[in-house]
């Protein structure tokens, strides 16, 4: 064809079969890499879930009871003809390819190893499609309420539980006194301020916290026995969790309503807390009431937001068709007596030690490490990240001492960017472990020394955010006669934050999975609880999964290894996708 | 921005007011020297161990000696970092086949050929490749790719080898190359491709013609991250590649020329220099010896080969970079 | 999560001034003062670090009832699992004791652990050297030696080799040593003329520097060789080989006695072959060692410490234990019985 061109015209259309070679090569190139990592996802997938034991019967009765009436779900919020009709195509096109594929394979190629067609097509066409239809069901009223309902309840949870767990190594007196004598009055003196508007009891507020802590740490020892867990997360953690839904409601209008959602949560999750385990219903105490009390206030406050604006109501039917599908797929399985796999990730791996056997090993002291050394890491770098982005953006000099620092520390900041994190371990090593005496291994040494690996990461991205805030919002806030400090915290952070937090939390993710570090410093091998000081010895996932990947035996390498892979990237990927969430509303704001 | 400041002094500010200025400016630039005191105390750390192993072997004989072996026993202690940095570059290497081809290629599609919706697919996805931990990659290898590979192309490849580590640090580098050059060849003004194809040129040749060339500060300095970042990587070799010091086995070919087969070299264990760092930290060695200082003095030559190529980079990229 | 609240509300009672301290990020400096003092004296035990300040009168109480504590453990990646072992059973018996064992290798235990006070034990593949024996007499650690186990090294063959079963001390060195022989039949000449295909352990592990201190001595070892830590991937390389020979751990000979076949070693007695009973008995040398865990003596003064260290004895003669699960050979009950002894002494010692 082209050939022919040359001959006859030789105008323009010389190049074009070089022109889509090149095209789809270059397309090629682009998925290759991700292609390459899924179907590594997938056998790592396979084989934490043992899925390539599961019954073909098995996996169709979850399909039929769970994901297709979600899938009918997605499609309904969207109510686009279209869509439904390409998700129709792909569904049944797909099996129908995927079939013959895997047929040809098998009867020409030889066999795959532990992938049948069944697994095939839920990874080539249900997931992906679950994915799009997620995608564009969250377009619609219904699906962005469900979505936003099971996010609240998802992520109420996540938060809740890493409270608890927080709560191991941070005594949780300490910070009952530390609140009521500390935060308490500043929040008060600050809010005095700014509604009468006296400056005087605002700048009054970081005095005042500070103040609070050094009496909370000196009256720390005289208060022993009371208040008990109960109470202080109560105090501390569930009631202002519960005024602070109750303003955004009041806000909308509704005294009553207000009552209503951060009283009915509290309630709850007082009742739960403190009678959950006299009356023998399995849950209580302290964590449960922590839990249900951040998971439930926003729930509610989020319940009565639909309900007031009245759309998509039935979105909030998700969460309740998604366990009635997996109850009535259990059901099922349990009454045809189906053959069920026999996951490696189950619930007792997330909450049991580890062990020789590869049946009992779980990943639970591992995982309470990486919560504790991530929530510190968070905090630190978040602090000198932003307080170090907003020296170089806003307090900035061309010329005198701050000049110079200015680009001495933005040189610096790309190097240290490139250090491999083998050498920051040997930092952690020398500086925090043997010099200042923090100790090998432990949880504040790990926490130093991954804060100053993502560092540079978490302040690159806070200066991209702060850089991105108009100039004109400033001139703006100047003219004012606004100090440059209320300008930064007035105007240019309340603008930067979405783009600040987005960027640290990509570089926490980072911090999450950081191993070699972990190895210079002297991370523990293995603990069989979790650690209950910031100074005792700790392991933290990737650590624990380098381990075990060492383990001769081929349970520990095909099945306990890739299950703690699994649940090392679910927790990455809800960092992530936090993160993406956040970064897309920020941008659907402006 | 940096101009603004100078706003005159309206409001009367209390004394207060400027103490709080002056205490939130402080706070912030002691926060800015953090980040300069972690470079001084990363230099501090690795120089002062390693000029007490320097003192015990010199500088000379760890740059050229072909031995590493940092065991006492048995007599055969020696430090030559050559085996080391052999396993360091044939990772390096082999993963910037990969890497630099699929990343600049990744690049040209996303900035010439992507509709607005797939660059939006893409890109995401990209970074989930470097988003990885690389214990995980490091697992792949040892548990899918080696296996894999072993079974259709090299029956007699290792257990651990330098393949499958050097494939897996080559996808996870693909995004750094992908996404620096990306941002290079965007930044070619759109004038340049229409006068491309004013003169007839096809987006091909647009495309390799146009925007690589006008690019290429950009892509030689994402080349040079990338292949630092290789250097440097650490989990994947500890877990894939095994952990065995040595020169490559020479043969002889036509003539008597001497030659290293690559193959023999890919599909056998290896020792990169990070690796002997792990090894050395988890060793059944004596800790605060001489092999505990020949860590730091690892550590020391990659901070400083990093150091370098991220300074190169910079040169390239400000240097070099075309101004429109 | 039952089990995460009973660590959360004991852990309450425990957590002295020390977290108080450093749960207030602004303080942690001092925090870590107090630490510093803490772990030099008494090995860094969790639940003394309270009795610091004075203020938690009840963790002394609920030491009456159950073990309570953490225990800190370090040292060679050979004895590791065998400590792990023992360490899981130990802590599924008791909630309140956490135990957290790190594979460093028996000298950077020692070094960067043990000696200044950092753990309560410390395993080794080796007896403690000399250097590291300074170490701990300048940071006043004091310690005693226990046998944790013996480990039978095994010298395996492929099993079409049907020429090499059996092997004198000398020949093994002349396989092994700097100036290695290159062909079965520079070895013994009627031996094939075929190339040694040679599998190891890494030069960093202790298994290299037994294997050298006790076969090659003064000779060394050669450097043309597959080294690993890896047990199977030295098994997977001589049961591909026809004419190759390793050396590894007993363990996984132990557990898969058809993968491969191990040499019977002549050490001028004729020929052993390794086994339970062979080393056990010490029959089978030289290449049977013992495998040490070295606890502080200040730690064992804690009841926690002391009663996990008595626990570890008695388990070093569970056959299913030390033999099944991990592979090693359990010690007799006459060893058992001397090291208890060299316990209770030290620990009545401790605890005055």
């Amino acid at each position: 064809m082209a050939t022919d061109n040359t001959a006859t015209t030789a105008f323009g259309e010389v190049s074009r079969v070089r022109g889509i070679v090149f095209e789809y090569l270059s397309f090629g190139a682009s998925v290759f890499g991700i292609f390459a990592l899924a179907v590594l996802l997938i056998y790592v997938t396979i084989d934490a879930f043992d899925l390539a034991n599961a019954n073909p019967l098995w996996l169709l009765t979850y399909f039929i009871t769970l994901v297709v009436p979600f899938l009918g779900f997605c499609l309904y919020s969207a109510r686009d003809p279209a869509v439904t009709r390409r998700a129709l195509v792909a569904a049944g096109g797909g099996l129908v390819a995927i079939a013959a594929v895997f047929t040809a394979i098998e009867a020409f190629v030889g066999q795959i190893p532990r992938l049948n067609w069944p697994l095939a097509y839920l990874f080539v066409v249900i997931i992906p499609l679950t994915g799009y239809l997620t995608y564009v069901g969250a377009q619609g009223r219904a699906g962005s309420v469900g979505f936003g309902l099971i996010g609240r309840l998802l992520g109420g949870t996540a938060i809740g539980l890493a409270f608890t767990v927080l709560f191991l190594v941070f005594d949780a007196r300490l910070w009952f006194l530390v609140y009521t004598l500390g935060v308490v009055p500043a929040v008060l003196a600050y809010g005095y301020g700014r509604i009468r508007s006296v400056p005087t009891a605002q700048t009054a507020a970081v005095p005042v916290a500070i103040g609070g802590l050094f009496v909370a740490v000196f009256l720390r020892p005289v208060v022993d026995t009371y208040p008990t867990t109960v109470f202080i997360y109560l105090w501390t953690l569930a009631v202002p969790v519960a005024v602070a839904g109750g303003f955004v409601v009041n806000a909308r209008g509704s005294r009553t309503a207000a009552l209503a959602a951060a009283g009915g949560p509290l309630a709850v999750a007082t009742g739960v807390g403190l009678l959950g385990q006299p009356l023998g219903l399995g849950v209580g105490g302290p964590n449960a009431l922590l839990v249900v009390a951040v998971a439930g206030v926003p729930t509610a406050v989020y319940l009565h937001r639909v309900a007031d604006v009245g759309e998509g109501v039935t979105g909030l039917g998700l969460p309740v068709l998604l366990v009635a599908g997996a109850l009535a797929g259990a059901l099922l399985v349990e009454s045809f007596g189906l053959p069920a796999p026999d996951p490696w990730l189950n619930g007792s791996f997330v909450t049991e030690a580890p062990s020789r056997n590869a049946r009992e090993a779980g990943l639970y002291p591992a995982i309470v490490g990486s919560v504790i050394i991530i929530a510190m890491v968070a905090a630190l770098s978040f602090v000198l990240g932003v307080a170090t982005s907003v020296f170089l953006e806003e307090y900035t000099a061309d010329s005198g001492i701050v000049g110079a620092l200015t680009r001495m520390v933005q040189i610096n900041i790309a190097n240290l960017a490139a250090i491999p994190s083998v050498v920051y371990g040997l930092l952690g090593l020398a500086v925090f472990a043997n010099l200042i005496g923090f100790g090998f291994g432990t949880a504040v040494t790990a926490s130093l020394t991954l804060s100053l690996l993502i560092l540079p990461i978490t302040i690159i991205s806070a200066q991209e955010a702060i850089r991105s805030v108009p100039d004109d919002l400033r001139r703006g806030s100047d003219a004012m006669g606004a100090t440059r400090w209320q300008t930064t915290k007035n105007v240019v952070l309340p603008e930067a934050f979405p783009g600040i937090l987005t960027g640290t939390i990509l570089a926490l993710g980072r911090a999450i999975g950081e191993t070699a570090p972990l190895i210079m410093i002297g991370a523990a091998t293995t603990v069989f609880s979790a650690p209950t000081s910031l100074f005792s010895r700790f392991s933290a996932m990737p650590m624990q999964i380098y381990a075990w990947a060492d383990f001769p035996q081929a349970e520990f390498r095909y099945g306990v290894v890739a299950a703690g892979v699994i649940t090392l990237l679910i927790i990455l990927i809800g960092m992530n996708g936090t993160a993406i969430l956040l970064r897309n509303r920020a941008e659907g704001e402006n | 921005m940096t101009d603004s400041i100078e706003s005159p002094d309206l409001q009367r500010r209390s004394g207060l007011t400027r103490l709080k200025e002056g205490t939130y400016g402080g706070f912030f630039a002691a926060c800015a020297v953090v980040t300069l005191l972690t470079t001084i105390a990363i230099i501090a750390t690795l120089l002062s161990d390693a000029v007490v192993f320097f003192s015990e072997v010199p500088i000379r004989q760890f740059l050229t000696s072909t031995n590493w072996s940092p065991n006492p026993a048995g007599g055969g202690q020696a430090f030559g970092i050559i085996p080391l940095v052999i396993g360091t570059l044939t990772v390096t290497i082999t993963a910037a086949f990969i890497a630099l081809p699929v990343g600049t290629l990744t690049a040209i599609y996303l900035s010439e050929y992507a509709t607005p919706n797939a660059r939006s697919i893409l890109k995401p996805l990209l970074e989930v490749l470097a988003g990885i931990p690389t214990v995980v990659y490091g697992y792949f290898a040892l548990v899918y790719v080696t296996p894999a590979l072993k079974a259709m192309l090299f029956p007699e490849m290792s257990t651990f080898n330098a393949l499958s580590a050097s494939l897996m640090v080559g996808i996870m580098t693909i995004p750094m190359v992908s996404s620096i050059s990306e941002d290079a060849m965007s930044a070619v003004p759109d004038d340049l491709r229409q006068a491309g194809y004013g003169l007839g040129a096809t987006k091909f040749e647009v495309s390799t013609g146009i925007v690589v060339p006008a690019s290429i500060s950009g892509i030689a300095s994402s080349y040079i991250l990338a292949v630092s970042r290789a250097i440097g990587e650490t989990m994947i070799v500890v877990v894939a590649m095994g952990a065995q010091a040595r020169m490559p086995p020479v043969q002889e070919a036509v003539f008597g020329i001497p030659f290293v087969n690559p193959a023999d070299v890919l599909i056998d264990s290896g020792m990169t220099i990070t690796v002997a760092m792990v090894q050395i930290a988890g060793s059944d060695l004596t800790g605060g010896t001489l092999p505990y200082d020949a860590m730091f003095a690892l550590g020391l030559t990659l901070f400083v080969v990093t150091l370098v190529m991220n300074v190169l980079s910079d040169i390239i990229a400000e240097r070099y970079r075309e101004e429109y | 999560m039952a089990h995460n609240q009973e660590v959360d509300t004991e852990a309450m009672t425990r957590r002295g001034s020390l977290a108080a301290l450093a749960g207030a990020g602004a303080l942690a400096l001092a925090g870590c003062t107090e630490t510093e003092s803490d772990s030099g004296g008494d090995g860094g035990s969790g639940s003394d670090s309270s009795d610091s300040s004075g203020s938690d009168s009840d963790s002394e109480m609920s030491s009456d009832d159950a073990l309570s504590g953490s225990i800190n453990i370090a040292g060679s990646s050979t004895v590791f699992p065998l400590m792990s072992a023992v360490a899981e059973e130990f802590a599924e018996a008791n909630s309140e004791v956490q135990i957290d064992i790190s594979s460093t290798g028996s000298g950077g235990g020692f070094a960067n652990f043990f000696c200044v006070g950092e753990t309560d034990f410390n395993n080794a593949s080796r007896p403690i050297k000399e250097e590291e024996q300074e170490l701990c007499a300048e940071n006043d650690v004091e310690y005693i030696e226990l046998i944790a186990a013996t480990d039978a090294l095994t010298v395996v063959i492929n099993n079409n080799n049907d020429f090499a079963t059996e092997m004198t001390v000398e020949e093994l060195s002349q396989i092994w040593q700097s100036d290695a022989a290159e062909l079965w039949s520079d070895v013994r000449d009627e031996w094939p003329d075929e190339e040694i295909d040679r599998y190891g352990a890494a030069d960093t592990s202790g298994t290299y520097d037994y294997f050298i201190e006790n076969v090659m001595g003064e000779d060394g070892h050669t450097s043309d060789y597959q080294a690993t830590e890896q047990d199977n991937t030295i098994a997977q390389g001589v049961s591909g080989s026809e004419y190759a020979i390793g050396y590894f751990g007993f363990a996984y000979y132990f557990q898969n006695p058809d993968e491969l076949t191990a040499v019977a070693v002549d050490n001028g007695d004729g020929p052993v072959l390794p086994s339970l009973e062979t080393a056990a008995s010490g029959e089978y040398q030289p290449l049977s060692r013992s495998l040490y865990t070295y606890p502080s003596t200040s730690s064992l003064g804690e009841e926690h410490v002391a009663e996990f260290a008595r626990y570890f004895v008695s388990q070093t003669t569970n056959e299913d234990l030390v033999a099944g699960d991990v592979g090693y050979v359990p010690a007799t009950e006459e060893t058992q019985q001397e090291q208890m002894q060299i316990l209770e002494d030290a620990i009545e010692q401790a605890q005055g």
